[in-house]
């Protein structure tokens, strides 16, 4: 503020006259012109497009499913509309005996149900991609820290999954030095010269240095951990002994730097009916179709029929409207990045899911899949049970039979997922072990074997399938307190570097030097994400890790030549 | 400019003190974000506001019931010569079109290149009217019909369509926008028209037969005679076909479902003589 004193012009001299006086007050601008390039905006198409683009969360997402199984389990059934169907094994001798074995015909597994007239159901069109599996949308929601686990591995048994991941030591040497094997139940994901803490103490510790990995065994590496056997006495580390360990980037900074474990919990998107599917035209997988003819003389129905085994088909899955992702947050509170396709058995014909408390799918991780079936998937074991309840219907042909089926999901139902390692430090998830869904034959209705066994072979699936709609950088960004703006809302605080860790989302469009990114249609204000994926259903005995089987056997490649 | 003339009393020696008032009506509030609303205005008048065209699948609403089947019935009646008085002359038989047996049974080119083609209009005003949507059902769909073949006993095909999900597919679905922004029509009409390949022809179909008109076969109200109504429910994903005849004695009222269960019947339209 300027002052300016005033002195009357009377005053100025002597006898000066009394005049008016005039004050100009200059005002002083700081303002300037906008320069041309600010005042006006080139429009570009290509960057109204990205505009649009990078702002929608609408998505239409479409999956092709390649779907691979196999009809392995023979089995009687004395309900005629089944047992007219069969695909007949040995039928000369069964015609003699007056015992028809077989398999079930192709389309009680297939994803497409065709109208088969066997008098078993009331056939609906619209059902026909419905009645053997339903298909949601699903994203990880939830981290399930206090899930019970367990496995049959080395006697492991129960534990919690917080806990991190269960192993068995075996001593051995190595150049004459002495090693401490640590043999997982999953991949361990540690480097050498990183840290685990372990459920075990020696003294006062449970810290120790990773020293190497892997055993004499090809492809052992990713199971097996060694720590330098220094002389530790005791019993603490004798073979056999088990435990749990946590993995460790820097001891230092224990507490940020120790990876959580915990099982994703899914929630589901779509319902049952949100989902449209077709056969994808023309195309078949590698593995051929079995057929054979049934002659009418050596049917239990005396009617000649095509009998097929297995099918060979690939579908296409999309949503019948576009999803809106707008707010969902992960299991991370981070923006969604992943969507997952999730497939689950109905078995509406009843062939499948005898339940027990009411429940008939059994749900394992990949620790739980022997070369044989294991107690985890014994019906009475209410711990492998899902969340999805049966229903049922009786009818009578033959026998009267209960035949029980899947309910549907509905949006916001909660399933679980994997079992995953999450580091605070590093900011990254990774899957430690993949979530399986076991369906077995209800004995009652089709007997593949001779006693009624609660703990029957069935086949299993990964239910989830996952299709990536956003990137996270493979950098760590790192900002400091009161610095950096725009700090994303999913960073961690680092108290011990005073920093904020995070990876960035890249845009849609962007692939990174890494060949990281995506890029896919963006039409109509929607995403459209597309991913292959297979769907396998999987008899028992043939997904199993050899690893899994326990100490001292070879390690069966996670990943083999032909991959 | 104005003049503000001040006249300052001296009292004294005592300072005084003037406050000289500068009004500046400027606001700098929100000028960034007027200038990005004026920015977004200005391109959408430039590039255009974005149209979506994208179609969605429309299917045949399911019937009411304990079936709730989804199947699509169509037949088609070809006038086969002779009275137009008598309705029987109206046959579901592709040889009173002109094709043989053998045609038929063989699919020749003249049988399997002729289609029935379903044109879908804003109105049943002919004059105003718009086609938005044509579904073609090839003589290739459809169901069988025994037959001798010379002497041979064979199975040929009839125009009698079942269009479900599955199975006979080709017209079951209408594709149509998905979104009502751009044209809001929930209400189309449906006509029909047999493509014939062999002598490069086509006829118009009615949905009632010329028998059924008690006065002059020629004049009647094309409105009526000519269509079906066909609704669309945007939130199913929907469709259901309508009798919009009232004269008809096909179905028991005005407005009834067509083509679930009951079929939706086409006869051929009998041109006047010259």
């Amino acid at each position: 503020m300027n002052n300016y004193t005033i002195i009357p012009s009377s005053l100025k001299y002597k006898a000066a006259p009394s005049v008016d006086q005039e004050i100009s007050i200059s005002l002083e601008e700081k303002s300037q012109q906008m320069i041309e390039y600010d005042r006006s905006s080139t429009v570009s198409l290509a960057q109204v497009f990205d505009d649009e683009r990078q702002e929608s969360m609408m998505f239409r997402p479409t999956f092709k499913i390649t779907y691979l199984y196999d009809n392995v389990y023979t089995g009687t059934t004395n309900y005629l509309p089944f047992q007219y169907n069969l695909y007949y094994v040995n039928p000369e001798t069964s015609n003699s005996s007056g015992t028809w074995k077989g398999y079930p015909q192709y389309y009680e597994f297939d994803f497409f149900r065709p109208d088969i007239k066997d008098q078993h159901v009331v056939y609906k069109a619209k059902s026909a991609y419905t009645y053997n599996w339903t298909y949601y949308l699903s994203y990880p929601y939830n981290n399930n820290y206090d899930k019970k686990l367990f496995t049959v591995i080395n006697s492991i048994g129960q534990w919690t999954a917080s806990d991190g991941i269960p192993f068995s030591i075996n001593n051995s040497t190595q150049n004459g030095n002495g090693l401490i094997s640590f043999e997982c139940i999953s991949p361990h994901g540690l480097s050498v010269g990183e840290y685990v803490e372990l459920s075990l103490f020696y003294n006062t510790t449970n810290l120790f240095q990773v020293n190497s990995l892997g055993n004499d065994s090809f492809g052992s590496g990713v199971y097996v951990f060694n720590i330098f056997n220094i002389g530790y006495t005791g019993t603490t580390f004798s073979n056999g002994v088990t435990g749990t360990f946590k993995r460790i980037i820097n001891p230092d900074n224990l507490l940020e730097t120790k990876s959580k474990y915990y099982v994703r919990e899914h929630k589901i998107l779509t319902n049952a009916n949100d989902v449209v599917m077709t056969k994808d035209g023309f195309e078949k997988n590698v593995f051929n179709e079995t057929k054979k003819f049934e002659y009418s003389s050596i049917t239990p129905n005396k009617i000649s029929r095509i009998s097929q085994k297995n099918s060979s088909n690939a579908y296409n899955i999309t949503t019948n409207y576009d999803v809106n992702l707008k707010g969902i947050i992960d299991n991370q509170k981070r923006p969604i990045s992943q969507l997952f396709l999730t497939i689950i058995n109905k078995g509406y014909s009843g062939y499948f899911n005898s339940p027990n408390s009411g429940v008939g799918i059994k749900q394992g991780w990949e620790f739980n899949l022997g070369k044989t079936t294991n107690s985890w998937w014994d019906s009475n074991t209410e711990g492998s049970n899902t969340n999805i309840p049966v229903s049922s219907y009786i009818l009578t042909s033959g026998v009267t039979q209960t035949f029980y089926y899947n309910d549907d999901l509905k949006i916001g139902d909660v399933v679980d997922g994997d079992f995953c390692e999450w580091n605070d430090y590093e900011q990254i998830e990774r899957v430690v072990s993949p979530y399986y869904q076991k369906i077995k034959y209800n004995q009652l209705v089709f007997q593949t074997s001779d006693a009624n066994d609660t703990n029957s072979p069935g086949y299993y699936y990964e239910p989830h399938h996952p299709m990536t709609i956003r990137v996270f950088s493979d950098y760590i960004e790192t900002g400091d307190v009161g610095i950096v703006d725009e700090i994303p809302s999913w960073s961690y605080y680092s108290s011990s570097d005073q920093q904020f860790r995070w990876r960035d989302l890249y845009t849609y469009g962007f692939i990174d030097n890494l060949g990281r990114g995506v890029d896919y249609p963006f039409l109509n204000g929607a995403q459209y994400p597309y991913e292959n994926a297979f769907f396998r259903l999987i008899p028992e005995g043939i997904n199993y890790n050899s690893n899994l089987l326990g100490t001292g056997i070879p390690v069966k490649p996670l990943i083999d030549g032909c991959d | 400019m104005d003049a503000i003339n001040f006249a300052i009393r001296k009292d004294a020696f005592v300072n005084k003190q003037v406050n000289i008032p500068i009004n500046l009506s400027w606001d700098y509030l929100g000028i960034e974000q007027s200038i990005n609303e004026y920015e977004t205005e200005v391109i959408k008048d430039v590039v255009g506001i974005g149209r979506d065209f994208e179609v969605d699948r429309f299917a045949n609403a399911p019937s009411t019931g304990i079936t709730e089947s989804t199947e699509l019935n169509y037949e088609f009646y070809f006038y086969s010569g002779g009275s137009l008085d008598d309705r029987a002359n109206w046959r579901n038989d592709y040889r009173s079109e002109g094709f043989t047996t053998q045609e038929v049974f063989y699919y020749t080119n003249n049988f399997s290149n002729s289609f029935f083609k379903l044109d879908l209009y804003d109105t049943v005003d002919d004059k105003k009217q718009t086609n938005y949507i044509t579904l073609i059902i090839p003589t290739q769909q459809g169901l069988k019909m025994d037959t001798m073949m010379q002497r041979t006993p064979v199975s040929i095909n009839k125009p009698k369509f079942v269009l479900n999900y599955v199975g006979d597919k080709e017209g079951f679905f209408i594709y149509w926008l998905k979104k009502r922004t751009f044209l809001d029509i929930k209400t189309f009409y449906m006509t029909a028209k047999f493509y014939n390949a062999k002598d490069g022809t086509f006829i118009k179909m009615m949905n009632t037969p010329q028998s059924e008109l008690s006065s002059n076969k020629y004049s009647f109200d094309s409105s009526s005679y000519f269509y079906y109504q066909v609704d669309l429910d945007y939130n199913k994903r929907e469709y259901q076909v309508l009798n919009i005849n009232p004269y008809t004695a096909d179905y028991h009222q005005f407005g009834e479902r067509a083509g679930t269960p009951e079929p939706i019947k086409w006869y051929e339209y009998v041109n006047p003589p010259r």
